[in-house]
């Protein structure tokens, strides 16, 4: 099943290693190139779907934290996350990759 | 209290300190799982953004939570919804489940009499007023005019700068209808009454001229007989007459109508050739309708008195007709050089004719107001449901142990509500059914003849909409309740003066309530200012009395001035009468015409626009109007029709700011004219006093610059007497018509009415909007204020025992009573302080609609504030002084012993 856009940036954003709240909307902000700007509740939200879909799992912070804040929660991918990472990924360079789309990509 | 995170150990920013706060307005699940993560979040956020991002993330994120707080509550009660839907279908057949859901609906409602008719009033009083009003807006603006396509149909007038719109003379009426494309009819009309005579004395019936082919244009068939033809246009062409059905009935009685039947009219004899359809009274109240037979080439083009209607072509739209006003405007500059440069056509819908703006805004106004009470009754049942449904937990229990869903037990809880609607809506039927004749009795008698307040498929449709709104808005929060697992957060939790459900509906309550009382008070302030201001004028004891001389009887402008100074005389004589005078328009009811001023000793031209008063007798001592400089005419000067005039104080200032106007000459244009020329050959007037300025245009208008002149020089046969006696109306009024009718047996009069009762009415409608909008603010406000009492007397009686134990461990009462009524008003500040907010704003965004009420200003809005929340604290205290009234042991030791029988 085709991820939702926004729904794939979270997960890339975690490809890397568990983060938190914030630093995934950072990560995603840089990611999209601005395009998208997540809110705490709609990110937890979405946070907490994936949970459930098994996509994500919470686990604890890691030991380095400069200001550590118990509050925060940090999520990393689970197995199944990071192949329907993957699955995306291949599809969307796919669609990229198609002669049609390249050539809008390059057009004025 | 489950365990919290340790907290970072800075200091906690404004802005985080705000977002906390923020996160209690999400609902306690949703909190539960995301307040400590989002905060975090927040928290990260502010540290690591700067400048316009960080402001830009701060308004998102607040923006965010108040949206979260509305878009979460309603998810959880979609996914109730789902849950009843997934419930499936019942076991049994449809029928039968719901024959045995709506009876398991009435015993349930019937096990609380008293709490179910509470409900049932409630929700019949608040559906039943929506009704009513909607039935007033129907009426009003919805329901079609009884004529043949009836968009189509639009009233045409002419305007002409600083003159108010005027309507149309008839040579530009003929003008029009030669040239206007646009139309495939059109027809002039005005109303005037007509004497009719009769064997003892003429008696005065309203009726209306009216071109041939009226009828047709309207799309109206003649109940019998024929319309008039073209050659009864003609001047001297047959003299005929159509009557309408009840004054057929009245004069003929049963009679079928034949082309026998005559009637006389202001003298002269004329056949009634048709009879209108029952009801028909065009425009207003007529009962007979003459031809409008005129001559364009000699008719007089600057007597603007006519108005006219015409119907629209097949697909023209009103900016067609707008720009076919516009060519015919330049035809008419054309045709008169000079003289109707300044003149411009107006064209507008025909109901808007005769439904004043100012009534449509106030009547829509009132329709807002009549919702946000609604919604006020609807929380405070919701409220009663809630209370209800913890007691019946019990109930609730042994239904599931027995078997039942949680589906079913929703389709229980949402089939009480379903009936307890129904009940509601039946009965607002019945108010709105009967709310006509009230709505009749509030209008003025002169209104269009079409308007007419009834229950209709419309207001039908709405009761039904309203029920079906008000069964959702009753039971959203009962059917939460019936399915959540467990007990959960209560109505009343055990901690607060307003449990968290009853907090969200006290603060909807509240909202709503305060709204409604700034609202109200706006506009009892601007009445209070118009009522208050000084009209000018006293109307005391004055009554009016509009007399109608036989016109054949004085052909003469000499005739005509000497029967006034007659009955001037004739009346003075009555018994009790202190003073008369004679006006040609009534302060308050009358209009005036309008005349362009010209001054002497300020050549080049009309310097101003004022309304011209001919008055004879002793007006302005009678009405109390101060003559400010100078003197009023004397009676030789009346019986001379000398050129004198006294002006108003605005218009002297106006034209003679430097020195006094006493003794300086002005003259004025023709008033039919509306020319801002003024004719070479028009005659100087003396200005011999200065009077006070009169609010005579009605108590919502400024006053506008008036010239008063000798009434023997402008004398006509119809004018209005003002009679000032310390008598009952009646006896007064058949005293002047007898000593009248003594020389003048043909005279003809018009109801009489009292100065004072005009006065009033020039603002019927600021007063009428004022009392709707007041009655409907009051009762929001007290269906609010039994909301937070009741919810806080039942939060208090489950924390009876703890607020006992407080007070035997030595808390003093005077400080518990303080807390639990401050919670309390925490949770009234935040609706107060919303609902005050959206009444600025929304009076701010009225105000073109409704100019009188002005916006809502700070000193209202502050002590509307203080009001509402002096009045909720009382709401509030009174349940706490009851609970820590009683006897802290007797508490302890009760509920100890019900603790005991329940068997916990």
């Amino acid at each position: 099943m085709p991820l939702k856009q926004r729904t794939f940036h979270v997960l890339l954003s975690l490809d890397d290693g568990p983060l938190h709240g914030y630093a995934v909307r950072k990560r995603v902000l840089e990611q999209s190139e601005g395009a998208f700007e997540l809110e705490p509740g709609g990110l937890y939200r979405t946070l907490a779907r994936l949970e459930g879909d098994g996509l994500i799992e919470p686990v604890e912070a890691p030991a380095d934290d400069p200001s550590p804040d118990a509050r925060r929660q940090y999520y990393a991918l689970t197995h199944r996350g990071r192949s329907a990472l993957a699955d995306e990924a291949r599809r969307l360079s796919r669609l990229v990759g198609r002669p049609d789309v390249a050539a809008l990509a390059t057009s004025r | 209290m489950s365990d919290r995170p340790p907290r970072p150990r800075e200091p906690r920013r404004p802005a985080s300190r705000i977002y906390a706060r923020l996160l209690g307005l999400l609902p306690a699940a949703t909190r539960a799982r995301f307040a400590d993560g989002m905060a975090a979040m927040f928290d990260d956020a502010l540290r690591d953004l700067t400048g316009a991002a960080r402001v830009r993330f701060i308004v998102r994120a607040f923006a965010e939570i108040l949206a979260m707080s509305v878009t979460e509550r309603l998810r959880r009660v979609a996914e109730a919804v789902v849950t009843v839907v997934r419930a499936g279908p019942p076991a049994g057949s449809l029928a039968a489940d719901l024959r045995s859901d709506l009876g398991l609906a009435a015993r349930a409602l019937a096990r609380s009499p008293g709490r179910s008719l509470v409900i049932v009033a409630t929700l019949t009083l608040g559906i039943g007023l929506n009704s009513a009003i909607l039935s007033f807006v129907n009426g009003l603006l919805l329901r079609p005019l009884p004529y043949a396509e009836p968009s189509r149909l639009v009233q045409l007038s002419e305007t002409a700068a600083d003159f108010e719109t005027i309507d149309l003379s008839l040579p530009d009426f003929a003008l029009w209808r030669a040239e206007a494309r646009i139309f495939d009819g059109m027809f002039a009309f005005d109303d005037t009454g007509f004497l009719v005579g009769g064997v003892d004395g003429a008696e005065r019936i309203e009726g209306a001229v009216a071109s041939p082919g009226f009828l047709d244009v309207l799309g109206v068939q003649p109940f019998a007989g024929r319309g008039f033809t073209s050659a009864e246009e003609r001047p001297g062409g047959p003299e005929v007459a159509i009557v309408s059905r009840r004054l057929w009935e009245a004069l003929w009685g049963e009679v079928d109508f034949g082309s026998e039947a005559t009637i006389v009219l202001n003298g002269r004899t004329r056949q009634i050739v048709g009879v209108a359809p029952a009801g028909f009274h065009f425009p207003e109240v007529a009962d007979i309708w003459v031809p409008l037979a005129f001559d364009p080439s000699t008719a007089d083009a600057f007597d603007y008195g006519y108005d006219a209607i015409g119907r629209l072509t097949e697909g023209a739209t009103l900016d067609d007709a707008r720009s076919e006003g516009a060519r015919v405007a330049s035809l008419l500059a054309a045709a008169y050089p000079g003289k109707k440069t300044g003149i411009g056509t107006a064209v507008y819908p025909l109901r808007f004719a005769d439904v004043p703006g100012g009534l449509a805004a106030a009547s829509l106004l009132a329709l807002l107001s009549v919702m946000l009470l609604l919604l006020v009754a609807c929380t405070n049942v919701a409220m009663l449901l809630l209370a209800r449904g913890e007691e019946r937990r019990a109930e609730m229990a042994t239904r599931r142990a027995l078997g039942a869903s949680r589906g079913r037990l929703l389709r229980l809880v949402l089939t009480e509500c379903l009936l307890l609607a129904a009940l509601g809506s039946a009965g607002a039927l019945v108010v709105a059914a009967n709310a006509g004749p009230v709505f009749e009795a509030l209008l003025p008698d002169e209104r269009p003849f079409w308007l007419h307040f009834g229950a209709d498929a419309v207001v039908l449709l709405w009761t039904l909409a309203a029920g079906l709104v008000s069964a959702v808005g009753i039971g959203a929060a009962p059917a939460l309740q019936a399915t959540r697992r467990g007990p959960g957060t209560t109505f009343a939790s055990e901690r607060r003066s307003i449990g968290s459900a009853g907090r969200g509906l006290v603060v909807a309550q509240v909202t709503a309530a305060a709204f409604l009382f700034a609202l109200s008070a706006t506009t009892v302030r601007a009445l209070a200012e118009m009522m208050g201001g000084d009209p000018g004028l006293d109307p005391t004891d004055v009554v009016v009395l509009d007399v109608v001389l036989p016109p054949w009887e004085y052909t003469s402008p000499e005739d005509r001035a000497e029967a006034g100074r007659r009955v001037l005389e004739q009346v003075g004589a009555v018994a009790s009468v202190q003073a008369v005078s004679i006006v040609e328009a009534v302060p308050f009811v009358g209009s005036g015409a309008e005349v362009s001023i010209e001054a002497a000793d300020r050549p080049g031209g009309a310097s101003a626009v004022a309304v011209l008063d001919p008055v004879a007798g002793g007006y302005f001592p009678m009405l109390d109007i101060p003559i400010v400089e100078g003197r009023s005419p004397t009676e030789a000067e009346e019986r001379a029709a000398a050129a004198v005039a006294v002006v108003s104080r605005a218009l002297a200032r106006r034209l003679w700011p430097d020195g006094s106007a006493v003794g300086r000459r002005v003259r004025h244009s023709d008033p039919g004219a509306r020319s801002p020329t003024i004719e070479a050959n028009r005659p100087w007037l003396t200005v011999v006093g200065v009077a006070e300025d009169v609010r005579g245009d009605g108590l919502g208008r400024p006053p506008r610059g008036r010239v008063y002149t000798p009434w023997s020089r402008s004398a006509g046969v119809g004018f209005s007497l003002l009679i000032e006696a310390d008598r009952a109306v009646q006896p007064l009024v058949t005293d002047v018509r007898a000593a009248i009718a003594s020389t003048d047996p043909g005279a003809g009069f018009r109801e009489p009415a009292t100065l004072e009762a005009g006065m009033n009415h020039s603002i019927w409608i600021e007063r009428l909007a004022t009392g709707l909008i007041g009655a409907f603010s009051a009762l929001a406000l007290l269906l609010a204020l039994l909301g937070v009492h009741g919810s806080v007397a039942h939060s208090t009686q489950r924390r009876a025992r703890e607020l006992s134990v407080r007070v035997a461990l030595g808390a003093s009462v005077g400080s518990l009573r303080s807390t639990v009524t401050i919670e309390a008003l925490r949770v009234v500040a935040a609706g107060v302080a919303v609902g005050l907010t959206a009444a600025t704003v929304g009076t701010r965004l009225a105000a073109p609609f409704l100019p009188w009420a002005g916006s809502a200003d700070p000193l209202t809005i502050g002590v509307s504030g203080l009001i509402l929340v002096a009045a909720a604290g009382v709401a509030a205290y009174l349940p706490a002084r009851a609970a820590t009234r009683a006897d802290p042991s007797e508490v302890l030791r009760g509920s100890a012993r019900g603790a005991a029988r329940a068997g916990r």
